[in-house]
């Protein structure tokens, strides 16, 4: 009986110290979310670059995970023009607020792509007559 | 989870609203693992087509399925993310249309 007892004391708090390892171990979002803040560390040049968008190539501002964004940026590639990704999705805090207000001045939706173009126009999406409109119409002032 | 276990999934899910996946397979994976990649770094799906606060409560619509799904199908064939498409293009491997995201900012 005593035995029966013992075992299952033992039984039981080993189960206890089971869960309670498990409980520890499952983040909950907002911790992870935390989590991924702490890492994030985007590039400042590039930042600065996004709050003052001029330059003499397109400037994407982006999504690393955004299909469309990945599309625009192969269409580019295999027309080789050279262009600027910033990426908010690797900024936190402010910077990545800062950039976002940013793109709903041109963009006020705040979709991705938002691009934009050398002379200042603005394309949103991945919409490949419009950019090689642009493309052109950048081409020949400059030739 | 793979990506290939999470089209399965995310798949037959659609199925029950009358929905299908990107015909366009690769189209497909690189979404499954940015989905993965999101619920990795946030803690939940979150749109890849679009920038999380980081913070669930704020993103509760945007978690994929999102919440415009359903509107972005019947207006343009398409989510926003051109995952999720209607009957009439399921066998479209072409198909992205440009969707304007109806979430108000």
């Amino acid at each position: 009986m005593e035995i029966e007892t013992g075992i299952l004391f033992f039984g039981g708090a080993a189960l206890c110290v089971l869960i309670a390892v498990l409980l520890l171990k499952r983040k909950r979002p907002s911790e992870k979310s935390e989590q991924a803040e702490e890492e994030l560390q985007g590039d400042q040049a590039l930042y600065e670059l996004g709050m003052n968008p001029i330059s003499d190539k397109p400037i994407l501002y982006s999504l690393t995970t955004c299909p469309h964004c990945k599309n625009t940026r192969s269409f580019l590639d295999a027309e080789h023009v050279p262009y600027i990704s910033i990426f908010l999705d690797e900024y936190a805090g402010q910077q990545r607020t800062d950039l976002m207000e940013k793109v709903r001045t041109y963009n006020p939706r705040g979709s991705f792509p938002t691009i934009i173009m050398p002379n200042g126009k603005v394309i949103v999406g991945y919409r490949k007559q419009l950019l090689q409109e642009a493309l052109a119409h950048v081409a020949g002032r400059t030739a | 989870m793979s990506p290939e276990e999470l089209l399965e999934k995310m798949a037959k899910a659609a199925a029950r609203k009358g929905y299908f996946l990107h015909a366009d397979r690769s189209h497909c994976l690189e979404t499954a693992k940015s989905l993965l990649f999101n619920r990795e770094k946030y803690g939940y799906m979150c749109c890849p087509c679009r920038l999380a606060a980081s913070d669930l409560k704020q993103d509760a619509d945007i978690v994929c399925p999102c919440r415009y799904r359903d509107a972005d199908i019947l207006e343009h064939g398409a989510c926003l993310c051109s995952f999720f498409v209607s009957e009439e293009h399921k066998d479209d491997l072409e198909f992205f249309p440009v969707i304007d995201d109806r979430r108000e900012g």
